[in-house]
């Protein structure tokens, strides 16, 4: 089941955009943005560091996130991310690429 | 824009990122551990090196380093063909150092600035101004944040001892202020300083000079030093980097304005507050006023203070301060940066081609490398990458070079000045700025066709074998248009040297009418030294009987202005019986001289008599006058014993002499009345004395003793602009020369590099038919055949790129018209040699490949690959 969940199966750039969205409650680290995504889609979506992190990465350096050293639930220091307003835009904008890109794949499916 | 900022400060801290993330996998391992236990843990995480090495690549500038790869790659690439490489940087070196010479002219012609705050509110007038005018309109103005006169002068500096020359400037009270120049020590001048300065004379030193004569010493404030022979306290030195209202000279020591008559002491008689216009005025805009605004508050203002004159104060520029260059160079240097550029263009061309003959060998690595997936942007990008490289070298070679140019050329346009008098044109950070970008843009210009070209995916054919021979035709096509445009550009260059030189050659060889070589010339001035007018007659008369009886001395007189000297009197004349026929008709140029006048220039009296010992300052007045004047006022007719009146004057003909260009070679004789000294000026006289037309070099012995005669008579008076008279006409050539060897020298470089190029298309197009070659000596064609074969190619190429480039080199003369003398800017005969020239050139690169051709072993040829 860790196939299934390999970024490769995903859609390009869907990870960016389920992360950007479960940072919208509020702040994170990195292994609770894993298990929040796993919990959420019912053990579907198992991701990976080496998805996650370069993925982390790639959001801060755009400006999408800020990251910021914090103390874990079990007292542990953990870097925790916050959605910036600019990370909130482009959620926007990606959900609505998603949508359309769904509704397009659904349109192919459902061809006669 | 924000994203590379970010990565900027990443790379800044990159080993901090790079403990973050491991830190944060750690954690992130931990806290999985806790929840699945240890075992699973370790399945579950995904490859996590792979996961910090992509991390890392987001930060860095991945494209960066590429670049860094590829230029170590083309380095060694480069390395590899040193002949190439060579070839490529130094015609590079020609092209950039020639534009970077060129352009630190432009720059410091047109472009430089007065090194003050704010230049851009500087503002000049289009006239000279009486002094009162200049102070009253600097009281009075609303618009200006402060105004001065100004005026130069070279002045004798003494400390007590010897004297010299150094460089003087002539002020009003608010020169320093509007200039906002700030004191290195003591104090600059103020108001109250040049009002004051009849009974209380001061003076402000230069940082240059004050360090050169005074080695910095601060003590050098209040001490006195002599201007001129009068005593003056030095209050202070200007800041480091302030050298005077002047763009291209460097002033020394400034004085009061009100203390012109020491500078002037030949002029005692002339009113110089009011009367006579002779400062130009400079001044400072208010913040927020624009130039057209205070041009009409100007205007009213102006004839309140100067209501007898009708001209009009108009405002222009004064960002440059006083530029005297801009007018006799600033379009002969752009008529040269308009020739490097097209001979910057030639090499580029060339260049295009060397690279096009490097990328077909390289043709199938370039095809296995686009085979297997290379892509062409990364292709190119290295390509690219080499042309730069290349580039690069010959930037920092041209960089080099131009500083040589440069030094070379400032030097040449100074020969002949006095060292208080040089002209300053050094690189500054803007002509390295415009190499630099010389170079990018010249990398890309030469480099990018090629690439393309090079890097074509038909090019895939490449990979088999045979076709390395033939190579496609459209290769063939480009690397021929360059050579037509190389050719038609250089016809352009070698059309406008030939007019260059040809005017150089016409104004060397055109009789001036008098003898400049043999003269020697020197001034003396006794009053300037602190003698009365009646002790300077006496004084200059010893000169002259004791200069006359020196061995090797033909004839010797004294002059107020001498032939293509700087002074140049011109007066209206009235002759009884002659009405001018329009405004400036009646302008004659004056000479006050002293009898042999015109044995020592070699001029001849055609009728009347020498001046003599009659002609003092009580005898009649008397002149002589030129042919020229002659023919203009009294059609042509025996003058000897009529009038001629100037103002309240009047004075008689006594002869008649041959005319003189002295005014310069471009300038016709001027009608031109002479004056015996006596009866005229008797201060700020040129002493000429000519040796005697002997083999050897008399000027070293006689110029020697002619100083040791002023010595003798005052050994404190100093003796300034010691030269010959060759050298002054020799100076007024420096321009034609400058243009004419240096547009020879930018064509033969064109020619040269059109040559080459020529011989490389021809050489790779023989190369490329070998076999064919070999074929056609194998059905029995004979070498003739094979190289008239080769001929026709060259001569077409040729032929279509001097009929490109006739029209064209036609219509850019047009651009030389002003700088041209005794030919026509679309001169048939300068073009037809042009042509020849080329054509030699070409015939020149031909041959050579051509004999190869004709010597292919038809054996070896068909076995060719």
């Amino acid at each position: 089941m860790g196939e299934r969940s390999s970024p490769s199966e995903l859609l390009p750039g869907t990870l960016d955009l389920l992360i950007l969205r479960t940072l919208v409650p509020g702040r994170m680290h990195g292994y609770g943005i894993a298990q929040r995504l796993k919990d959420v889609s019912d053990e579907v979506l198992l991701v990976g560091e080496s998805s996650l992190y370069p993925a982390l990465q790639r959001l801060l350096l755009n400006g999408w996130v800020k990251a910021e050293w914090g103390a874990s639930e079990s007292n542990r220091r953990a870097r925790y991310y916050t959605l910036t307003a600019s990370g909130r835009k482009q959620l926007t904008i990606e959900r609505e690429q998603f949508s359309r890109m769904i509704t397009a794949i659904h349109k192919v499916l459902e061809m006669a | 824009m924000n994203l590379f900022l970010r990565k900027l400060t990443a790379l800044l801290r990159r080993r901090r990122l790079d403990r973050e993330l491991t830190e944060e996998i750690e954690t992130h391992r931990a806290l999985l551990a806790e929840d699945v236990g240890r075992e699973s843990a370790g399945k579950l995480m995904g490859n996590i090196t792979l996961a910090r090495e992509e991390s890392r690549d987001m930060w860095t500038f991945r494209q960066l380093e590429w670049v860094f790869q590829d230029a170590r790659h083309a380095f060694r690439g480069l390395r590899r063909s040193p002949a190439f490489t060579a070839i490529a940087i130094a015609s590079l070196a020609l092209g950039i150092g020639a534009n970077t010479a060129i352009f630190s002219f432009v720059n410091a012609i047109l472009l430089k600035r007065l090194p003050v705050p704010e230049p851009e509110r500087l503002v000049t007038f289009t006239e000279v101004w009486p002094m009162s005018a200049v102070d009253e309109f600097a009281k009075q103005a609303r618009s200006f944040d402060g105004m001065f006169g100004w005026f130069a002068k070279p002045v004798s500096f003494s400390t007590g001892e010897t004297a010299q020359w150094v460089m003087g400037e002539l002020v009003t009270g608010q020169y320093f202020r509007t200039l906002q120049v700030k004191p290195a020590v003591g104090r600059l001048l103020n108001e109250d300083d040049v009002r004051d300065a009849r009974g209380n004379p001061v003076c402000v030193l230069s940082y240059g000079f004050w360090r050169r004569e005074f080695a910095g010493d601060p003590g050098v404030v209040e001490r006195n030093v002599f201007l001129n022979g009068h005593a003056y306290r030095v209050l202070g030195v200007t800041a480091r980097g302030f050298y005077g209202a002047e763009l291209q000279r460097r002033f020394d020591v400034a004085m009061p304005a009100t203390r012109v008559g020491d500078v002037m002491p030949a002029f005692a008689g002339v009113d110089w507050l009011k009367g006579l216009s002779w400062m130009t005025p400079l001044a400072r805009l208010k913040p927020g006023i624009t130039r057209a605004e205070a041009q009409q508050q100007a205007q009213l203002l102006f004839r309140q203070v100067d209501p007898d004159k009708r001209r009009d104060a108009r405002l222009e520029d004064g960002s440059q301060g006083f530029n005297s260059m801009r007018s006799d160079f600033g379009r002969p240097v752009l008529v040269l940066m308009g020739v490097v550029a097209l001979v910057l263009l030639v090499a580029c061309a060339n260049l295009a081609n060397l690279l096009l003959a490097r990328a077909q060998s390289r043709a199938k690595e370039f095809a296995v490398r686009l085979s297997i997936g290379a892509s062409r942007a990364r292709l190119i990008r290295q390509l690219l990458v080499e042309s730069l490289l290349l580039a690069l070298g010959g930037g920092v070679a041209g960089v080099a070079l131009s500083l040589w140019i440069n030094r070379t050329l400032v030097a040449f346009m100074n020969t002949g000045r006095s060292a208080s008098m040089l002209i300053h044109a050094a690189p500054d950070a803007r002509v390295l700025a415009f190499s630099i970008f010389l170079s990018f843009a010249t990398a890309i210009l030469f480099g990018m066709l090629p690439a393309w070209q090079a890097t074509q995916p038909d090019l895939l054919p490449g990979l088999k074998q045979e076709s390395t021979a033939s190579g496609p035709e459209s290769r063939v096509l480009l690397r021929r248009s360059l050579v037509v445009i190389q050719i038609a550009v250089s016809l352009i260059i070698v059309f406008g040297a030939g007019l260059l030189t040809r005017t150089l050659r016409t104004m060397t060889t055109t009789d001036l009418g008098f003898q400049p070589d043999r003269v020697i010339a020197l001034q003396v001035d006794p009053a300037a030294n602190g003698h009365s007018s009646a002790e300077v007659t006496t004084i200059l008369d010893e000169i002259l009987r004791r200069a006359r009886a020196l061995p090797g001395v033909r004839a010797a007189s004294l002059a107020s202005s001498t032939p293509s000297g700087s002074m140049q009197i011109t007066m209206p004349i009235e002759v009884p019986g002659y009405a001018p026929k329009a405004a400036g008709d009646d302008v004659a140029a004056f000479n006050f001289v002293s009898s042999q006048y015109f044995e020592t220039l070699g001029q001849s009296l055609v009728r009347g008599r020498d001046f003599d010992e009659r002609d003092n300052k009580n005898g009649p007045r008397v002149a002589i006058v030129n042919e020229k004047l002659v023919q203009h006022y009294f059609g042509g007719r025996d003058p000897i014993g009529r009038k001629v009146r100037q103002g309240r004057s009047e004075v008689e003909i006594a002869g008649v002499v041959t005319d003189s260009r002295d005014h310069g070679v471009r300038e016709g004789p001027a009608d031109t009345v002479y004056m015996s000294e006596k009866q005229g000026q008797t201060s700020g006289l040129t002493l000429l004395v000519r040796t005697a037309a002997r083999a050897g070099d008399d000027k070293q012995r006689i110029i020697p003793s002619l100083l040791g005669i002023v010595h003798d008579i005052d050994p404190r008076m100093p003796v300034y602009s010691v030269h010959t008279l060759d050298m002054d006409v020799e100076a007024g050539l420096t321009t034609e020369r400058i243009l004419g060897y240096l547009s020879t020298l930018f064509a033969a470089l064109a020619t040269l590099l059109a040559g080459i190029g020529l011989y490389g298309v021809l050489a790779y197009s023989i190369t490329r038919r070998t076999r064919e070659i070999g074929i056609r000596f194998a059905v029995g064609a004979q070498r003739r055949d094979v190289a008239s074969l080769f001929a026709r190619e060259s001569l077409t190429l040729v032929l279509v790129g001097l009929i490109i480039g006739a029209p064209v080199a036609l219509l850019s003369a047009h651009a030389l018209r002003s700088l041209l003398f005794g030919v026509g800017a679309t001169d048939p005969l300068t073009l037809l040699i042009s042509v020849v020239v080329l054509a030699l050139a070409a015939l020149l690169a031909t041959s050579i490949p051509l004999w190869r051709a004709a010597r292919v072993n038809p054996i070896i040829a068909l076995r060719w690959e």
